[in-house]
């Protein structure tokens, strides 16, 4: 039995071990004595304790009842992420694929690509969603990282407060106010991909409040081809912006703030070309994007203690592809919301919105937009009551959101919810739902050269080459809609675990998919070709089902661990069996891997010293043999950050490092080339002053 | 090769082990720090005289909602400050925080917070809380988070509002009195 001590290795440990396992840590639990300790220090010491506790986020979203995941602030931080798109890779049920270095396709709950349409993003409650496109243009969405409070990712329907396009999630970015962010910051840094970047930001007192200013800009580098050729992919991008937050006479709070950007990134199309023997011809193409927004928000405090917030945006925007469309858009957004708790038991929330954005939209070479110019108005109204049957243990909520837009028309957004606290640390929720998407303005108007089939080849024998052209026929696109139903569960093991586990099914009808009309010659010089026309329409469902796990777990008051994992089926159909209609769906079964996990550990290793770890697995996309085949990857981020001020910190960062290049998605809607994301480092300073 | 492997894993287990002690040692957890600092706020908060019964009557520290946090305070229960003993009790709802002096209001009733606090307005009464953006609803001092330590802000109308006098020495240490330096 003492056999085993003779081998080496095992005696030096068990040396090593006594020596360096000395008593107090082998005595463990110091939390009595502890409690005693906190409560007798003085406020200076007390301002300097470092807290590492989860205790405070969880307990917050015990009492939601919907899959809310918050992303904080100390976890951008610590992802090394440095944009938004790469930060939502944090929350479960996210997929974020990284198609260039400068394009993402974002999506909760499948159907991904880089237009995802049923995914609404808002940053301090400002649409980011394009009517253009419908989804999210991450390359031109963003502002200073550090300035984030907080990001909140609500997976499911939250259209009935929100509004149209929260299909599948709403994500909220919040900002921090302006009193948390004095003094000034500055960021620098330079790395592989991430060439160079830098922001800078000034909080100061201004009356009775505060403002800060900031800017940020920076260049990526270009990914690569699957050959390892360059991708053409650079990103430059300068950005400014403010923030004030007032407090004003009669308990009035005025928050304004506004933001300006500038940025050029560049692409290769495979533009369709009946003039070349392969029917394509590989494009570079340079986008311009530009524009700003100033928003208003005023919160109060009524008689009785109700409380109200007005709040107004104007935004402007131009986005250029040369040599295909120039967008130009202003839109203006008001918004007011009232609660008012009517006895103990009802906690009500109404308001109003209204937006109307307006386009001018040239376009040339593959893309047709016409007309020219269109406007897009939409009048909500919405009300929500939650009622507390049972006090600080059940309550149900009931909402309903009517829309009214210029697109699509009336619709109405009904959800019911229901949650169960049977103690301060565990909580069973389930709810019914129903949600839109409306059509976008490049759905509804946007004529696109699809691809050429030239002549005398395998697929199209005639003596003239075959252009096909997506083209709306135009009927009217109804919204995209989905009737959801979730379970969730969420419970607080102990101060240092916590688990929430997230059930869905889900039903999509009137999906968007396309029509084969009919063909015909076109006698153009110097070359006749046959054209077929395929149509929008919606001749797909859906139904889709998954789970999504969510763990925090601190085996140890410095080390944090936080598992993920993703569970997700889609299978959409078509009710046409069209072969434009089945190629639709075929791409919407292929949008989205099937699983994908993910796990962070956070080591706060001293006060001076941090070690972050974050591996992620997503699953495949398609089959492989498919052009739209993408293999499964696992990657690997390391960070350390050292401070050896409690103002200065130099962190390095290694990005997808477990491989030198691999795709993550395949282009969508624009035809753009495929490319491959490189394994990347960068090195960053911050200096707080 | 082996054994170097080992020693090696065992010196990384090492060296882990000892920074772990470093942690232990000066681990406190967020609700324990939390009650220290409204301990602290109760030492240097002058409230007008007639609102004590007696020379030696208590200082009454009332906790709205259940937490952590509202757990921890109870083990303030007895100490002194300003030579009165605190006195801790949990509270059911808002209107019973008349004869309080010091009401924190846990982040679990931070829905309520603007009803809450209209309810015991114009009463001499301190109030604390750890909910989001509590001094712009009107409280006297918000506990807040950030850069992983924890900080306080402090509402100066909110305090006059209630007759409380704050001490110099507390509002130089407020997050948004100090001069500059967010520590953000």
């Amino acid at each position: 039995m003492l056999q085993w001590t003779n081998s080496r290795p095992v005696r030096l440990g068990l040396l090593l071990t006594a020596a360096c396992l000395s008593p107090p840590l082998l005595a463990e639990e110091p939390a009595a004595p502890d409690a005693a300790v906190a409560v007798d220090m003085s406020l200076e010491d007390l301002l300097n304790v470092e807290i590492t506790s989860a205790a405070r986020k969880s307990q917050r979203l015990n009492d939601v009842a919907a899959a809310v995941y918050v992303i904080s602030r100390e976890d951008i931080e610590r992802s090394g992420a440095t944009n938004i798109p790469e930060a939502l890779r944090l929350a479960p049920g996210v997929n974020v694929a990284r198609l260039a270095n400068n394009r993402w396709a974002v999506s909760v709950r499948g159907f991904n690509s880089r237009f995802s349409n049923k995914l609404l993003v808002l940053m301090d409650g400002r649409s980011m969603y394009s009517h253009l496109f419908s989804g999210v243009l991450w390359e031109v969405e963003d502002t200073l990282l550090e300035d984030i409070e907080r990001i909140e990712v609500i997976r499911g329907p939250g259209a009935a407060m929100w509004g149209a396009n929260a299909v599948n999630g709403v994500i909220n970015i919040i900002t921090r106010r302006a009193r948390d962010t004095q003094g000034s910051l500055l960021v620098a840094g330079a790395g592989s991909e991430e060439s160079a970047f830098a922001s800078f930001r000034h909080g100061m007192a201004a009356g009775d409040g505060h403002l800060r200013v900031w800017g940020k800009g920076f260049a990526r580098d270009e990914s690569v081809t699957p050959q390892g050729e360059t991708g053409n992919d650079y990103w430059r991008a300068g950005r400014a912006g403010f923030r004030g937050d007032w407090m004003m006479g009669g308990g009035h709070r005025l928050t304004l703030s506004g933001q300006a950007y500038y940025g050029t990134s560049g692409d290769t199309w495979h533009v369709p070309d009946i003039g070349s023997p392969a029917g394509v011809t590989l494009t570079d193409m340079r986008q311009k994007a530009s524009g700003g927004f100033l928003m208003a928000r005023n919160e109060w405090t009524l008689q009785g203690g109700s409380e109200a917030a007005v709040q107004a945006y104007v935004a402007a925007s131009e986005l250029e592809i040369a040599g295909a469309f120039k967008e130009q858009r202003t839109t203006v957004d008001l918004d007011f919301q009232h609660r008012i708790l009517l006895g103990d038991r009802h906690d009500l929330v109404w308001g109003l919105g209204y937006r109307h954005s307006q386009d001018d939209i040239s376009s040339g070479g593959m893309i047709n937009i016409q007309p020219q110019k269109r406007s897009f108005s939409l009048v909500s109204a919405f009300i929500q009551d939650e009622i507390t049957l049972v006090p600080d243990t059940l309550r149900l909520l009931l909402g309903l959101r009517l829309e009214d837009n210029s697109f699509s028309g009336f619709a109405p957004q009904p959800n019911a919810r229901m949650i169960w606290t049977p103690s301060a640390n565990q909580s069973l929720w389930a709810s019914v739902s129903r949600a839109v998407r409306t059509p976008s303005r490049a759905e509804l108007d946007g004529q696109v050269d699809a691809f050429v089939v030239p002549a005398r080849s395998p697929v199209n024998p005639t003596p003239l080459p075959l252009v096909v052209s997506n083209i709306p026929n135009g009927q009217d696109l109804p919204n995209e809609t989905l009737t959801a139903y979730e379970i969730g569960y969420r419970h607080q093991f102990g101060p240092g675990l916590s688990a929430d586990v997230a059930l869905f099914y889900n039903l999509y009808d009137e999906l968007r998919a396309q029509m084969t009309g009919s063909p015909r010659l076109v006698l153009a010089q110097p070359q006749p070709y046959v054209l077929l026309p395929v149509s929008p329409d919606d001749s797909a469902k859906a139904r889709t089902h998954g789970v999504e796990i969510a763990v925090d777990w601190y085996p140890l008051p410095w080390w944090r661990i936080q598992p993920i994992y993703s569970y997700l089926d889609l299978r959409a159909s078509s009710k046409t069996g069209d072969p434009a209609s089945l190629l639709s769906v075929e791409t919407t079964n292929s949008g989205s891997p099937q699983h994908q996990w993910a796990l962070r550990s956070s080591m706060s290793l001293s006060e001076r010293q941090h070690f972050d770890l974050w591996l992620r697995h997503v699953g495949k996309l398609a089959a492989s043999g498919s052009p739209l085949y993408v293999p499964a990857y696992t990657t690997l981020d390391l960070r350390y950050a050292w401070r050896p001020t409690r103002d200065f910190e130099l962190s390095l960062v290694g990005q997808n490092l477990l491989d030198g290049q691999h795709p993550e998605s395949v282009a969508s809607l624009l035809p753009s080339r495929n490319l491959e994301i490189e394994r990347g480092y960068y090195l960053k300073a911050r200096w707080q002053f | 090769m082996r054994s170097f492997l080992g020693s090696g894993l065992l010196a990384l287990a090492c060296a882990v082990a000892t920074a772990a002690q470093v942690a232990a040692q000066t681990a406190v957890s967020e609700a324990q720090a939390k009650a220290g600092f409204v301990l602290n706020f109760a030492r240097y908060v002058e409230w007008p005289e007639r609102v004590f019964a007696a020379r030696d009557a208590p200082i009454l520290l009332c906790v709205l909602g259940r937490d952590e946090v509202a757990t921890a305070l109870t083990a303030l229960d007895g100490r002194q400050v300003q030579g009165r003993p605190i006195a801790v009790r949990r509270l059911a709802n808002a209107d019973e925080a008349r004869p309080c002096q010091v009401l924190f209001i846990a982040e679990s009733e931070s829905r309520r917070l603007a009803l809450t606090l209209r309810a015991v307005a114009g009463q001499p009464l301190l109030t604390v809380s750890d909910a989001d953006a509590f001094i712009d609803a009107g409280g006297a001092i918000g506990i807040v988070r950030g850069d992983g330590r924890l900080q306080f802000e402090v509402n100066r109308a909110a305090l006059d509002q209630a007759q409380l006098k704050a001490s110099s020495n507390l509002l130089k240490l407020a997050r948004n009195l100090a001069e500059a330096k967010g520590r953000n």
